[in-house]
């Protein structure tokens, strides 16, 4: 049975401060067996590798597969700092995930709940497609502030920039 | 037919997926109206103007309807406000107020709830209130006669080499020979990966001939700056890095599942063609991905089969059945 460990969270957002030091939308995620081993890291890479399907949840997937069968995943769940998106909330039904933990919503993309309900939807049930349960809300304001850093930071390379007042970091960030 | 000639929407040898407004039936929402004699009507509008709640979201329906009458007389009728908004008590207190009351009859109709977005529903929905229609085929896809054959060669050729798995191609629609820039199948039981669909492997090809394009070693660390990954949208002229797809058709030999179709709106894809539908795509069956108004990139999608010829039994769709979507 899936049990949530703080300490996993945590780590997720360490591996989504990499991604920020590293010019990505900052998500991070770490795979966990048995509620206690970290068998992946995985951070946003689109930038780098010149492809945006690379997001957190896929870097660490195909890490684990290289090494592993994908029956590895029965007992293994997914701490991210933001809701995955629809691609991933998909990626992650058809690997067979346990459990899902995030940080905070994704309004635009948002898969597991925000936009569309792709990890429960029983229509999507399949041999190869399970639906799994998800809990978001784990470190949240983190997980927000991070991004909102990433993207005051963008706006302000950006060859045009926007207004002043859309560049200041807000730090209230409204209950949802 | 000519070279150039733009062929119509109802001779294309497919049909475009389009967003659930524009394929819904009607639907209504009620509203007062009252029967008015043609020398009061300036009167009655006056007070429906000024005292009245405005019509909200109703601008596409017009304010009085005229219907002709056996005798050949016609008859007037004028939507007063929505129901609900007001009481019809009060509707009435106001008009005795004005001096109007002898001139009101209060009736609830439906009328059409949202405006029409294409010819057929407009023709379909201005029986029950008359309705405004202005016809937009600006944003209509212009399918000369050789892109027409292009693409159903570019179909064809996927569903061939997609008839043991799944099998994408994108190629590059303005380059007048429609280069094919990469392609791949479904490698799911070669690579015993659940992940490698012909859409994911595809999208990863164009992402290793940019590499290699920019002499990057596939697997290696690119060196890059800010600026470099912080440009503006595509239309100011660099495509942002990740945006590889931009502007690119995508042919499949199968309807996409959740996660492919999403990867082509990360990826920025132009256009999608399809050939067969599938249990749990995500591009017409269960999902419109593609045109979900939440998602920040919106393409076009474009069927080849309909989904109740291919859906019911298929050799292919028993081949591949199981999986979901592709
Ligand atoms: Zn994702
Ligand atoms: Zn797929």
């Amino acid at each position: 049975m899936s049990v949530y460990h703080e300490q996993f969270m945590k780590a997720a957002l360490e591996v989504a401060q990499e991604a920020y030091d590293n010019l990505e939308v900052p998500v991070g995620c770490v795979f966990v067996k048995d509620n206690e081993t970290i068998i992946a890291r995985g951070r946003n890479r689109p930038n780098e590798t010149f492809n945006a399907t690379r997001h957190a949840e896929i870097e660490a997937i195909d890490d684990i597969l290289k090494e592993n069968d994908t029956s590895i995943f029965l007992n293994t769940d997914l701490y991210v700092t933001v809701e995955p998106c629809v691609m991933c909330a998909s990626a992650l039904r058809q690997i067979g995930i346990r459990h899902v933990y995030f940080g905070c919503g994704n309004d635009k993309f948002g898969g597991n709940g925000s936009v569309f309900d792709i990890h429960s939807d029983p229509r999507l049930e399949t041999s190869e497609s399970k639906s799994y349960p998800s809990e978001g809300g784990y470190f949240r304001n983190e997980a927000i502030l991070l991004l909102r850093r990433f993207y005051v930071r963008e706006n302000d390379h950006a060859p045009a920039p926007k207004k002043k007042a859309a560049r200041i970091l807000k730090t209230d960030i409204p209950e949802n | 037919m000519s070279k150039n000639e733009i062929i119509p929407r109802s001779q294309w040898p497919f049909i475009e997926v389009l967003s659930d407004e524009h394929t819904r039936d009607l639907e209504t929402v009620n509203v007062y109206v009252t029967k008015v004699e043609p020398k009061q009507t300036k009167q009655v509008l006056g007070f429906v103007q000024k005292h009245l709640p405005p019509l909200q979201n109703l601008e596409h329906c017009r304010r009085v309807r005229r219907t002709t009458l056996p005798d050949s007389n016609f008859e007037l009728t004028l939507i007063l406000c929505q129901e609900n908004t007001i009481s019809t008590e009060d509707i009435m207190k106001r008009a005795s107020d004005q001096g109007l009351k002898e001139m009101i009859h209060i009736e609830t109709v439906p009328v059409p709830k949202y405006a029409p977005l294409n010819r057929t529903q407009f023709e379909g929905w201005k029986h029950l209130w008359p309705i405004l229609f202005r016809e937009d085929t600006r944003q209509d896809p212009k399918f000369r006669p050789s892109d027409i054959t292009a693409i159903e060669n570019h179909l064809k050729a996927v569903t061939t080499l997609g008839s043991e798995s799944a099998y994408a191609r994108i190629v590059d629609p303005t380059d007048h020979q429609n280069k094919v820039i990469a392609e791949a199948a479904d490698t799911r039981s070669t690579s015993h990966h659940p992940l490698h669909h012909a859409v994911m492997n595809c999208i990863d090809a164009v992402a290793t001939l940019e590499k290699q394009h920019r002499g990057i070693e596939t697997g290696g660390r690119p060196k890059r700056k800010v600026e470099e990954i912080t440009d503006g949208p595509a239309e100011g002229g660099q495509k942002k890095t990740a945006y590889l797809c931009t502007g690119y058709d995508i042919y499949i030999s199968h309807e996409p599942c959740a996660m492919c179709a999403m990867a082509l709106v990360h990826s920025r894809i132009g256009r999608v063609f399809y050939n067969i539908p599938t249990k749990t795509g995500c591009l017409g069956t269960l999902y419109k991905i593609h045109s979900h108004s939440s998602l920040n990139h919106h393409y076009r999608v474009f069927r080849k089969e309909t989904s109740s010829s291919s859906l019911s039994s298929t050799t292919t769709t028993t081949t591949l059945s199981g999986k979901e979507g592709l």
